[in-house]
């Protein structure tokens, strides 16, 4: 499996995650298991993908562990196991962003289904992480005198309408637009627009 | 006393022969003639009257008997001494003395005629019955007074003599009873206690009234009373002895309990609910837990054994055993998932309902589970139309139908038999229905009832049926759960439910939804 694609499993029931790991493993996916949820955030915060956990468990709940995925601002799909089929507590984890909840028991099937709509969710959403970070990073490289060319010409004014605002002639502004273009790795008006939108202002 | 034959001639021998005789006596005697003169009297006769001998002698009787003498002694003269011999004259008459000074005192004289040659005599013994009559008139006042307690008493109170009869009777005993007092005295105490009391009077009549009272008779005896019209009550008696110059009485104060009674019904009702509740919410809260074990128990079971079967051959024997054990684990997982519905109920959604809809769809479910030897008959759904919106869950309000339709097949057993289910509109408002389950509070409300010609339940399966995992059903058929289920659901609804059945008379099961009064949004919603 590419990158992107590893499962955590976290479940203080050793033949839990145990089986869980091992039918992941037999199906494709690098998986991986912790007995508790410090185990797992003893680890990389970099690490993307699917993590399974369950709600109840001794030192921190599959709730909690949610919340901290969020803060680190892991990249993490989560999914939310409970023995109880809480209603509620699943509600708060779907409000929180969890992908989806598994009652145990459930089959090889369920948390199949399960895992694949979350690694794809995850994926997506990394993605688009990905893309706003470069985004960002690009738009970083601009000096103060180009990012108020890029904002006004993403505004959809014209050169001379630019040189007239900024006090400076049309000749300099072909200048800077040819650089931005450069530095943001555009070759079209319309890339740039995106770029500035994802990567914000 | 005085025999003719002591007084052969009253001339020849003077009174000095009998004097001693007089003297003796312990009554003042006094001998008159047929004239109603004194002619002769003992001591006594002076001392009682306060006169010496010789004031009284041949003087009139009625100088110190002013009434009743003399006309009883006239009387007496026109008859014969053997005639008032034999009529017993003069036994014991009460008249009024008069003594010198003037002071009256109350006598009792005892006649007796003396035939002599001057004719009829007539001698009187007469006793002062002052302190007879002082003690007669205390006596009288103590019973005014009883009587006056007893009167006042609020509760019934009657006395009864040791042959079982009613002596005495206040005004509280004719109302409770229904009998005039007339009606009641002399009468036999069972007419109106027809057990206990008897049996404990004459238990009584063994001992003395030191003793009984020693014991406490009778603190507080719970007996039935009978009243004339034949309806019968609840009754707490307490007796207590009364000496009196008839014998050991009894006194029974008599309260009617029958609030007391049903007080006590409906609070010991109110607390087998309540211990029900308590029960079904502990219930709950061990299914809870039991069931996060025994699904996390289950997770591993299924998967692990799955993960075995993809290294396996899909067609051979090993596999096939092992899906055996995933489908064991699966339908565990069911069961656990019903155990669960308990502490679920209240976190479904409620919606405005038409119950009539919410019946119709069900019995379209009810009818493919049951077999046709079983007639469904089904009576007034239509005619509660739109009027019958009530706030509830769909799902769980098939599902408890599903469930006492099931029961009803089950009851019916392979035999042939019908299953009616009714809808109807009730307006609780004085005369409230009893309820095994939950309360049935005034206002509007949807009776659905799911009757069956089945087996029916003596009363102590009832008690039980509501309680998770009773069943009556064969091992396999019956978890035991759907009337908990049941239960909890009607309960999260603010509804009733009643059980009526008997052994071979089928059962009746009448659930009660309280109608609200805004329009179903969800009529024939899926």
């Amino acid at each position: 499996m590419d990158d992107g694609q590893q499962v955590f499993v976290v479940d203080d029931d050793a033949d839990v995650r145990d089986s869980m790991r091992g039918m992941l493993q037999a199906n494709g996916f690098e998986a991986h298991s912790f007995s508790s949820a410090g185990q797992f955030l003893a680890g990389s915060d970099t690490r993307h993908g699917c993590l399974i956990a369950d709600i109840r468990m001794s030192d921190m709940s599959g709730l909690e562990l949610q919340d901290e995925i969020i803060k680190r601002k892991m990249e993490m799909a989560v999914i939310i196991m409970t023995g109880h089929g809480d209603v509620p507590q699943a509600i708060r984890a779907m409000k929180a962003g969890a992908i989806d909840f598994l009652e145990k028991p459930f089959n090889r099937e369920a948390m199949l289904v399960s895992v694949r709509r979350a690694l794809i969710v995850g994926a997506e959403a990394r993605s688009r992480n990905t893309q706003t970070r470069l985004a960002r990073d690009l738009l970083a490289s601009l000096t103060p005198r180009e990012r108020s060319v890029l904002d006004i010409l993403v505004a959809g004014r014209a050169n001379k309408v630019v040189a007239h605002e900024l006090s400076i002639s049309p000749r300099t502004v072909e200048v800077h637009r040819a650089h931005i273009m450069g530095k943001m790795k555009a070759s079209s008006m319309a890339e740039l627009v995106r770029a500035v939108s994802i990567g914000g202002h | 006393m005085f025999e003719t034959g002591l007084l052969p001639d009253w001339k020849a021998e003077p009174e000095a022969k009998y004097r001693g005789l007089l003297e003796a006596a312990p009554d003042a005697m006094v001998v008159v003639n047929q004239y109603g003169e004194i002619v002769l009297l003992n001591l006594q006769a002076e001392k009682q009257f306060g006169y010496r001998r010789d004031e009284l002698l041949y003087q009139k009787v009625t100088n110190i008997i002013p009434k009743g003498f003399a006309e009883r002694l006239i009387a007496d003269g026109t008859r014969t001494a053997a005639e008032a011999l034999d009529q017993q004259i003069g036994t014991g008459i009460e008249l009024t003395g008069l003594r010198k000074d003037g002071g009256e005192f109350p006598i009792e004289i005892m006649l007796s005629p003396l035939e002599n040659s001057e004719g009829i005599l007539v001698t009187a013994a007469i006793r002062d019955i002052s302190l007879r009559k002082a003690a007669e008139e205390h006596l009288a006042h103590m019973e005014s007074r009883y009587r006056g307690l007893l009167e006042a008493a609020p509760d019934a109170m009657v006395v009864v003599n040791r042959y079982g009869e009613i002596v005495l009777l206040n005004l509280q005993a004719e109302k409770q009873f229904g009998y005039r007092r007339d009606e009641l005295l002399g009468q036999q105490v069972k007419n109106i206690i027809p057990n206990g009391f008897a049996e404990r009077l004459i238990a009584d009549g063994t001992r003395t009234a030191a003793e009984a009272l020693g014991q406490q008779i009778g603190t507080g005896i719970e007996l039935t009373g009978l009243r004339k019209d034949g309806g019968e009550f609840p009754i707490e008696i307490m007796l207590s002895p009364l000496e009196s110059a008839e014998g050991t009485l009894v006194t029974a104060a008599i309260r009617d309990i029958s609030l007391r009674k049903d007080m006590e019904t409906q609070n010991a009702q109110l607390h087998a609910k309540l211990r029900h509740a308590e029960k079904i919410e502990a219930i709950g809260t061990l299914a809870g837990g039991v069931a996060h074990e025994l699904n996390n128990l289950l997770q591993p079971i299924i998967m692990m054994t799955e993960l075995v079967l993809t290294e396996l051959p899909a067609d051979g024997e090993q596999a096939k055993q092992l899906l055996r054990v995933v489908d064991a684990g699966g339908k565990a997982a069911e069961i656990v998932q019903r155990i669960l519905a308990f502490g679920r109920v209240d976190e479904a959604c409620y919606d405005a309902l038409d119950a009539g809809c919410v019946v119709r769809e069900a019995i379209a479910f009810i009818r493919t589970i049951l077999p046709s030897s079983v007639t469904l008959h089904i009576s007034d759904i239509e005619d509660i139309g739109n009027g019958g919106t009530i706030r509830g869950n769909k799902t769980q309000l098939t599902q408890i139908l599903m469930n006492m339709a099931s029961n009803a097949r089950d009851a019916i057993a392979a035999n042939v038999g019908t299953v009616w289910i009714s809808l109807s509109r009730l307006e609780a408002r004085d005369a409230r229905p009893a309820v095994r389950i939950g309360a049935v509070h005034p206002g509007p409300y949807v009776v659905l009832t799911v009757r069956d010609t089945g087996a029916g339940m003596d009363e102590a399966t009832m008690a039980r049926i509501f309680e998770p995992f009773f069943t009556t059903k064969d091992v396999g058929k019956g978890t035991g759960l759907g009337l908990s289920i049941t239960h909890g659901i009607i309960t999260s609804h603010g509804g009733a439910m009643q059980v009526d059945s008997a052994p071979g008379r089928g059962t009746k099961f009448s659930i009660y939804l309280p109608i609200e009064e805004t329009q179903p949004v969800l009529a024939l919603a899926s």
